[in-house]
């Protein structure tokens, strides 16, 4: 075992979270030479002394507080303008001049990408689920909050194109070039088919689910490789891919924009809603009992109105914590 | 930072509520400070900092009509700046956490602290951890300042427990190189005043 393994061992120890087995195997290490010994006082020391890691200036309480007040007026001004009706020209005018701003840059990219050969383009699905149409005719459907880069003409020898966040794929079939989608923890290959990538940031997990025909998925740092076809998905936990039968009828749920739920656990349904809604909900009373739920409900529904729903159906109490944050308390199964 | 009772909070937050100021300016009195430096820790950036932690106030000043904190405050306020930060790292610096940094294993140079002449442990230790690659550094505080669980980083971040393991090691073996190299100084100038002066 090398260096780093201990290390990381000692960390375990210093954080609370080391096996029994593992703080034998680090008892036996450093007893066994003078120098793992020091070094692992010195990792101790390490660990301690970060603790000096702190602002490297003084704050001024009064002149930060100032400052905060100045954001507070702005705001307030912000939002009495909004609600002056004699201001609305000046804002009218401001969007001619963002509009003709808009397509002077289109304009000037446009040209830019004329001049060049193998130019990437990027789009980013901002507020809504974006439709791209590829070179090649493939269509892809870009979830919110995600985007896609991909070559303006596709190479030679394959058809490349890197996706952050979620998009589903209607591949067109091309038997000579390969479709590749890289995102940051999969590759995943097809010659023509349509499947469902899901790779976020936010909440750690990166998945595949196929539709229709056949697909190739690989993780990057886990070097494994996985063959899926229709109605399978692979899913990246833990660093090793594993293969599932698609049970969730709502994997594609923000490109249908609807939730179906047919003997659904509550706690499933309502696993389902946070992640359509982009939203954390916590539940302060489990359903350790199975409450089987069926339905569909239109993500086109405002949030409120499915928690009306629930409360109706299951007497679920809702709580705002903030804009993101939903507790749901109470509820019984009926 | 002095701590406030549980009474005395939800009185602060009534007031607020209210549009009181000055409870509000007692608010900001006693955590500012505290959500300055968590701030910091993420985005090495005092400034930027400073401006994230003055935001969390704004919002609090601006729904305080409708503020509803169920738990405790502390906790809240620094939920809030710590979500703020990453967001501002995600969206300004895309700062992609997921995706393997091809970067020196050591980026500290341990050679500067030769070269001052007992300096502060503490300034060492700033630059040291303020020298880390950024996906590395904000790792390690979240572990080692905000008690954080892998599991929640994880989660935070996007990333893997092996990731997170391995960036923690990485930050605490600069650490351990920058502390080993100021004490070699500080050996190095006890002996110069014994001999030279």
């Amino acid at each position: 075992m090398d260096q780093d393994y201990y290390i990381n061992l000692i960390y375990k120890q210093l954080k609370g979270i080391i096996s029994d087995e593992e703080a034998i195997e680090l008892q036996g290490w450093q007893q066994s030479s003078a120098e793992n010994q020091a070094l692992k006082n010195e990792i101790y020391e390490a660990w301690e002394n970060s603790e000096h890691y702190e602002l490297p200036f003084e704050l001024n309480l009064d002149e930060d507080y100032a400052q905060l007040q100045s954001k507070i007026r702005q705001n307030d001004h912000a939002q009495k303008v909004k609600k002056l009706p004699t201001e609305r020209r000046n804002n009218h005018w401001w969007r001619i001049a963002a509009a003709l701003a808009i397509i002077l840059l289109a304009g000037f990219l446009l040209r830019n990408f004329l001049n060049q050969e193998e130019k990437w383009l990027e789009q980013t699905a901002e507020k809504e689920i974006l439709e791209i149409n590829l070179q090649d005719g493939t269509k892809v459907f870009l979830n919110t909050g995600s985007s896609l880069s991909y070559p303006e003409t596709f190479s030679s020898k394959e058809r490349l194109v890197k996706l952050k966040g979620e998009a589903f794929f209607e591949v067109v079939k091309d038997q000579s070039k390969p479709f590749r989608v890289n995102s940051p923890e999969l590759e995943v290959q097809v010659l023509g088919t349509s499947f469902n990538v899901r790779d976020e940031l936010q909440n750690g997990q990166a998945s595949v689910s196929v539709e229709e025909g056949k697909v190739k998925v690989s993780s990057i740092f886990a070097k494994q490789t996985l063959m899926l076809v229709a109605q399978e998905s692979a899913i990246l936990e833990n660093n090793t891919l594993e293969k599932k039968q698609d049970t969730n009828l709502n994997t594609l749920a923000w490109k249908r924009k609807s939730l179906s739920f047919s003997n659904t656990r509550l706690e499933d349904v309502i696993e389902d809603i946070a992640r359509q809604y982009g939203l954390k909900i916590s539940l302060d009373n489990p359903f350790t009992d199975d409450c089987p739920f069926s339905g569909r409900f239109s993500t086109d529904l405002p949030i409120e109105n499915i928690f009306k729903i629930l409360n109706d159906i299951h007497d679920i109490e809702v709580q705002k914590i903030n804009e993101q944050e939903y507790l749901l308390i109470g509820g019984r199964c009926k | 930072m002095k701590q406030l009772t549980e009474q005395e909070v939800t009185q602060l937050l009534q007031q607020i509520e209210k549009g009181d100021e000055s409870a509000f300016r007692m608010l900001f009195d006693t955590y500012y400070k505290y959500l300055t430096v968590i701030a910091y820790r993420y985005l090495n950036d005092g400034e930027k900092a400073r401006d994230l932690a003055q935001d969390v106030f704004l919002d609090i000043w601006n729904r305080r009509a409708e503020l509803q904190i169920n738990y405790e405050i502390k906790a809240y306020l620094r939920r809030a700046v710590i979500n703020k930060s990453l967001n501002y790292l995600k969206r300004e610096k895309r700062i992609d956490f997921s995706e393997n940094e091809k970067l020196p294993d050591s980026p500290i140079a341990p050679q500067a602290a030769l070269e001052v002449e007992a300096a502060d442990l503490k300034r060492i230790i700033q630059q040291c951890i303020d020298q880390l690659p950024a996906r590395c550094r904000i790792i390690f505080c979240m572990s080692r300042f905000e008690e954080k669980s892998h599991k929640e980083i994880a989660s935070h971040l996007g990333i893997s427990t092996k990731t997170i393991e391995n960036q923690i090691t990485r930050a605490l073996k600069s650490i351990r190189k920058t502390l080993a190299s100021y004490k070699l100084s500080m050996i190095l100038l006890f002996l110069q005043n014994l001999f030279f002066l």
